[in-house]
């Protein structure tokens, strides 16, 4: 079955990590603005991409600096009922090189690692390899990095600025 | 002959799946052939060719295995017309400036290309297509275990903002937020027949996004960030 996954380095601590993809701040600072969001489980957070569309997920598990599970209950009818999720693993370079070994390149090229996290994304259950999967899939990498970027230096490139920012 | 095997195989796999399921093949869900462990069958049958050769049933189990595989896909839109997007994946020179450095390659069909990152693990991709400004495709001859048999394909639409955004409503937003897009490209990027989604899969993923962005910004700016400062912020 068709699934976005991502692997990404990010020279920060998982706490921070955790703390962009559940408050309602750290989303709005790399996917997208204005996003209604809380740290609840069953809640559903409303994210607005421009003033003419929006998606909602309910947010299905939370597990402090480790785990976010989200079920796409709103949005485009590619989306409605995929899940995505986020895994945070957290390490140093050393432990990391060594649990991780897919990730030897990124983890080798991430400064200050001391206390870093690697982040496993899956954006799963699409039913075909559709034009939308290929452009989420690279649309994702590009949000991805905007959350790299702001827990590594505060700024973050959210919508609609993640291709050029 | 070992294609011959593959296709008795599949031939039994097609009766059992026909005869458990009490339906036609083709109405089987790629889901219950994962759970009756029948890829490795299946696997078989695609790698020696026997799948071309099989009666239509078992060629569209074939079909969904080959859609139930992981693949990695990316649309990219380049604000560069696709003669240039084409000159940067198919020259050493281009290769060079958002791949990795080290890259030895001529754009000829049937020729190996040559990736090197850093002294210790290069890899090399045979040329299967070229169909200037609109096509390339590389088959992995040699790297990391989980590359070797993969197909790699690049393809290119060319158009001006209006244009593409007629025919890729997937693509809307990028479009959109382009800057010069006049004669521009949208890049159709696969990476497929993955054995797995493996880590190795995952980091792949986000790490081609990278380097395509590095591709979309020499294309563009004259400045790709090839290896290894294609996860780099800053320039």
């Amino acid at each position: 079955m068709p699934n976005i996954r991502h692997e990404v380095v990010i020279g920060a601590p998982a706490e921070k990590v955790y703390g962009a993809i559940t408050s309602q701040e750290g989303l709005s600072a790399w996917w997208t603005p204005d996003v209604k969001a809380k740290p609840e489980r069953d809640s559903v957070a409303r994210f607005p991409f421009g003033p003419d569309y929006f998606k909602e997920m309910k947010i299905t598990d939370l597990e402090p600096a480790k785990l976010v599970k989200w079920t796409c209950i709103h949005g485009e009818a590619e989306w409605v009922g995929t899940a995505i999720s986020f895994q945070l693993l957290p390490g140093d370079k050393q432990t990391l090189s060594n649990s991780r070994p897919e990730a030897k390149n990124q983890i080798q090229q991430q400064r200050n690692l001391d206390n870093g996290t690697l982040l496993i994304f899956s954006h799963d259950g699409w039913t075909e390899y559709t034009p939308m999967f290929a452009e989420c899939s690279y649309t994702w990498g590009q949000f991805l990095r905007s959350l790299k970027l702001l827990c590594e230096t505060g700024k973050g490139r959210p919508f609609p600025q993640q291709w050029n920012g | 002959m070992e294609w011959l095997k593959a296709r008795r195989e599949l031939l039994a796999v097609e009766k059992e799946l026909t005869r458990h399921h009490k339906v036609h093949p083709n109405l089987i869900h790629w889901n219950e052939l994962d759970k009756g462990g029948h890829f490795a069958a299946l696997e078989r049958a695609f790698h020696t060719g026997a799948a071309r050769l099989l009666p239509q049933g078992a060629r569209r189990i074939t079909g969904k295995w080959r859609r139930a595989m992981p693949n990695i896909r990316h649309e990219v839109v380049i604000g560069a017309p696709a003669e240039k997007v084409y000159g940067a994946i198919t020259s050493q020179e281009g290769l060079s400036a958002w791949w990795t450095p080290d890259t030895k390659a001529k754009p000829e069909r049937n020729s190996v290309a040559r990736f090197a990152f850093g002294p210790n693990y290069f890899k090399e991709m045979k040329i299967t297509d070229l169909e200037p400004a609109r096509q390339v495709k590389w088959t992995c001859i040699h790297g990391a275990d989980e590359w070797v048999g993969t197909a790699i394909s690049f393809q290119l639409h060319p158009g001006d903002k209006q244009a593409l955004l007629n025919s890729r409503p997937e693509a809307t937003d990028q479009i959109q937020q382009q800057r010069n897009l006049d004669n521009g490209t949208l890049l159709i990027f696969s990476h497929d027949n993955w054995r797995e989604h493996t880590p190795m899969f995952a980091e792949c993923n986000y790490t081609w996004g990278q380097f395509l962005r590095s591709l979309k910004l020499l294309c563009e700016t004259g400045k790709g960030r090839p290896w290894p400062q294609q996860h780099r912020s800053e320039p």
